[in-house]
């Protein structure tokens, strides 16, 4: 599963992005630095030497390759979710989260690099610009899973959001315990255990007791789940 | 002769999370899954085996005290195993967190249910989720079934 950063500019995909893949340990890929990459000049410069249908075109075949993978925390650029396919493509890798901002808040943002923004640079009016192609991509941002609103937050701010918006979608304490399966069932077997984060907080023989064991030790704050580690005997009566 | 109805097969780029099989300690793998509840203040992790020959989903009764039910005032009903056995079953409502959806779902709480693992039946989850089991690949991917016209 992929976590999908969309939004207009200057909403904090690539600056959460980063702060999120790095929360996760995961690798965060900016598909605009990608296209970049390949083409070997800055978007701007695709923009003016090659068109925006070839710049769509690259957007399209990198996300194309990008969905394939797992685990990662993608920021696109801010029409890519426009295009059908690649809504598709996303929406089926993962969980599409749209930052948004009120116009006058993106434009205090993105206003000292407009010449890097082919969507506004040669723009008499960069906020009447930034208003009309919020209105055609309105529909198409409507579309994700979650949407969050980053008019007035931190980054730090609204990486919290986005940390607490995807949460049903990771379990992390479940992840340590396929990691460390064998570990925890020699350890453990035939006992329930509460995890948190990556760490055993508690134990005990029946769910109610290991969470009441837990519950001093765990933060308000922390995710934490109550998993059953089987016995051997168990094991087989499971399949059985 | 009235034609059967077709189902609504999963659409392409509806939100996806996949649960690998659990890997148990003797090497061999199940669909387990992990779901949240709310425990009167936080929003806790539970596992349950999916089970789709299951009506409905059945969890251990000491889960009713966690999330802060009195078991005896709950709806009972009796439920037939497949081993012939009649079981008490005590139900409710309650809200859970699951692959990405937040909802109300129904739950049976037993404290005849031996097995380590709660059970995930179809009752409010396969109504939901369309359900991919590929034991060979050793991963259930669950889709959301349906969602409002986009």
């Amino acid at each position: 599963m992929n976590i999908v950063l969309t939004g207009f500019m200057g909403t904090g995909k690539t600056a959460v992005g980063q702060r999120l893949a790095k929360r996760l340990g995961w690798p965060f890929v900016d598909i605009d630095r990608l296209i970049e990459q390949r083409a070997g000049m800055p978007i701007s410069e695709i923009f003016t030497q090659r068109g925006e249908a070839v710049f769509r075109r690259l957007e399209r075949r990198c996300i194309s390759r990008v969905v394939h993978g797992q685990h990662q925390v993608i920021a696109t650029g801010g029409g890519a979710i426009v295009d059908l396919q690649n809504r598709a493509k996303l929406r089926a890798s993962g969980v599409v989260i749209c930052l948004t901002a009120k116009p006058q808040a993106v434009l205090a943002r993105v206003r000292h690099k407009l010449a890097a923004r082919p969507m506004l640079s040669g723009a008499e009016n960069p906020l009447a610009r930034i208003r009309a192609l919020m209105a055609q991509r309105a529909a198409a941002y409507a579309k994700a899973d979650i949407t969050i609103d980053s008019t007035g937050l931190s980054v730090e701010e609204e990486l919290k959001r986005v940390w607490d918006a995807i949460s049903p979608y990771l379990c992390r304490s479940s992840q340590y315990l396929r990691d460390h399966a064998q570990a925890l069932g020699r350890r453990y077997g035939g006992r329930y255990i509460v995890v948190s984060g990556d760490r055993v907080v508690a134990t005990g023989e029946t769910q109610l007791e290991a969470f009441q064991r837990a519950s001093a030790r765990l933060s308000g704050a922390q995710e934490a789940g109550v998993y059953y580690i089987p016995s051997p005997e168990d094991a087989v009566a499971a399949r059985a | 002769m009235s034609r059967p109805r077709r189902l609504k097969a999963a659409s392409p780029g509806l939100p996806r999370v996949d649960f690998p099989y659990m890997k148990d300690t003797q090497g061999h793998f199940a669909p387990i899954v992990y779901l949240q509840v709310w425990t009167r203040n936080r929003w806790l992790y539970l596992q349950a085996y999916v089970d789709s020959g299951a009506s409905w989903s059945v969890f251990h009764a000491d889960v009713a005290q966690l999330l802060g039910l009195k078991l005896r005032q709950l709806k009972r009903r009796y439920v037939t195993l497949g081993n012939g056995a009649v079981l008490p079953i005590y139900f409710d409502h309650i809200r859970v967190r699951f692959a990405g959806a937040e909802f109300s779902v129904p739950v049976g709480f037993s404290d005849a249910l031996h097995m380590g693992f709660n059970l995930m039946g179809r009752a409010g989850f396969f109504t939901k989720f369309t359900m991919c089991f590929n034991d060979r690949a050793r991963l259930l991917t669950v889709t959301r079934s349906s969602r409002s016209p986009r």
